[in-house]
C-alpha cells in the first residue's frame, strides 16, 4: 500500500512544518497541541480507514469518505471566516499606517509649507 | 474669520474637475485640505497648481478614510475651529455652508448636513431619488437619528465632533457610521438645505446603486461585531 506510506509521510512532513513556527504564545502553544492531536488521527485513519467507516455509521453518516468530507468542509469554512476576520484587522492597521505617512510627508511637502505656515 | 474654517475635499480620480472645485471653495475659505486617496491620473498635478493643501496617501483607502485623514490632519491646527467636509466632484454649493456656520459659530449645533431633499436637487433621477429615500429610512432606522438625507457628502462640523468621530468604515459606508455617531454620542445635530447639481460629469462619477449592498452589509456587520 503507497498510497499509505506517502499520505503518511506528506502527513508528517505538514506536522513538523507547522511545528517550525516561531512564536511562543499560549495560544500557539495549544494550537500545537491541537495540531498534535488531528496529526495521530490522521495517521489512525490512514492505517486503519475502516475505523473511520465505523465512527461515521456511528455518528449517522454512510461512509468514512463522506464523514471526512463533511468535517473538511466545516474546517475550511472555518478557516475561510477566521482569514477574513485577520485580513479586516490587518486592512485597519495598514490603513492608519498610510495615515500617519500621509500627514507626516504632507507637513514636508513643498506644496505645502507656506500653506502650513499660515495655520500655525 | 474664514480662517476658522477647514474645508476637506477627499478626491479619487477626479483631475478634470477638482482644480475648478478647489476655486470655488478658496472663493469663500482660505484652508481647504484636499486628501488624494491614492489616484491613478494626474490629480495630484491638478491639486498642486491650486492654493489647497495636499495630503496623498500612499493607497487607495475609500472616502471615509480620506475624510478622517483630513480630519486629523486639520485637528493639528487650533487655529481651525470647524471643518466641512465637501465632496470633490462639484456637485455641492459652497454658499451652502455659510448658514452651516453659522450655525456652528452660535453653537445650536455640533454637526451640521446638507440636505438635498430640504433644498433643490437638480436633475435628479426618479429612480435615485426613491433609492436615496430607502437610504435614509434604513438609516434613520438604525441610528435613531432623524434626517432627511443620509447620504450627503455636504457636512460641517466643530473641533469636538472631528476629534471624536474616527471614521473606520471601509468605502462608502462611512455616510451612515458618521449618522450613527450623532446618534451615539448624541451630538447635536441640525441639517440645512443644500443643492445638488447633478451633472453628466457628476453623475457618471456617483455611486453604483448596488453599491449600497455593499453598504448596508457592512453596516449590519459592524454591529453585529461591537
Amino acid at each position: 500500500m503507497i498510497i499509505r506510506v506517502v499520505l503518511i509521510v506528506a502527513t508528517s512532513l505538514l506536522f513538523l512544518g507547522y511545528l517550525q513556527q516561531r512564536f511562543s504564545t499560549r495560544r500557539q502553544a495549544l494550537s500545537k497541541l491541537l495540531a498534535g492531536v488531528l496529526f495521530i488521527l490522521a495517521v489512525i485513519s490512514i492505517i486503519s480507514p475502516d475505523l473511520t467507516n465505523r465512527v461515521a455509521r456511528h455518528v449517522g453518516v454512510g461512509r468514512g469518505a463522506d464523514l471526512l468530507l463533511y468535517v473538511l468542509t466545516v474546517a475550511f469554512v472555518i478557516y475561510a471566516l477566521s482569514h477574513a476576520i485577520h485580513s479586516r484587522d490587518d486592512r485597519a492597521k495598514v490603513v492608519q499606517l498610510a495615515r500617519r505617512l500621509a500627514i507626516l510627508d504632507s507637513n514636508q511637502m513643498p506644496h505645502n509649507k507656506k500653506l502650513i505656515r499660515s495655520l500655525r | 474669520m474664514q480662517r476658522e474654517v477647514g474645508v476637506i475635499i477627499p478626491v479619487y480620480n477626479e483631475a478634470k474637475i477638482i482644480k475648478q472645485t478647489i476655486s470655488d471653495v478658496l472663493k469663500v475659505y482660505p484652508v481647504v485640505i484636499c486628501v488624494n486617496d491614492g489616484s491613478t491620473d494626474s490629480t495630484s498635478a491638478e491639486i498642486r497648481k491650486t492654493k489647497a493643501i495636499l495630503i496623498e496617501h500612499p493607497i487607495n483607502i475609500g472616502q471615509g478614510g480620506a475624510l478622517q485623514t483630513g480630519l486629523e490632519f486639520g485637528l493639528q491646527f487650533p487655529k481651525i475651529k470647524y471643518f466641512v467636509t465637501f465632496d470633490a466632484d462639484g456637485q455641492h454649493n459652497i454658499k451652502d455652508t455659510e448658514k452651516m456656520i453659522k450655525i456652528l459659530r452660535a453653537g445650536d449645533a455640533d454637526i451640521v448636513l446638507g440636505s438635498r431633499f430640504l433644498g433643490k436637487a437638480q436633475h435628479i433621477s426618479r429612480t435615485k431619488r426613491s433609492f436615496l429615500r430607502c437610504a435614509v429610512w434604513f438609516t434613520n432606522r438604525l441610528s435613531g437619528v432623524r434626517l432627511t438625507d443620509t447620504h450627503n457628502g455636504l457636512r460641517a462640523c466643530n473641533r469636538k465632533v472631528a476629534a471624536q468621530l474616527n471614521i473606520t468604515m471601509p468605502g462608502m459606508a462611512h455616510a451612515s457610521e458618521i449618522i450613527d455617531k450623532i446618534g451615539y454620542n448624541k451630538w447635536k445635530y441640525k441639517e440645512v438645505p443644500a443643492t445638488i447639481t447633478y451633472s453628466d460629469y457628476s453623475k457618471s462619477k456617483g455611486q453604483s446603486m448596488l453599491n449600497s449592498v455593499n453598504i448596508v452589509i457592512d453596516l449590519l456587520m459592524s454591529k453585529v461585531a461591537k
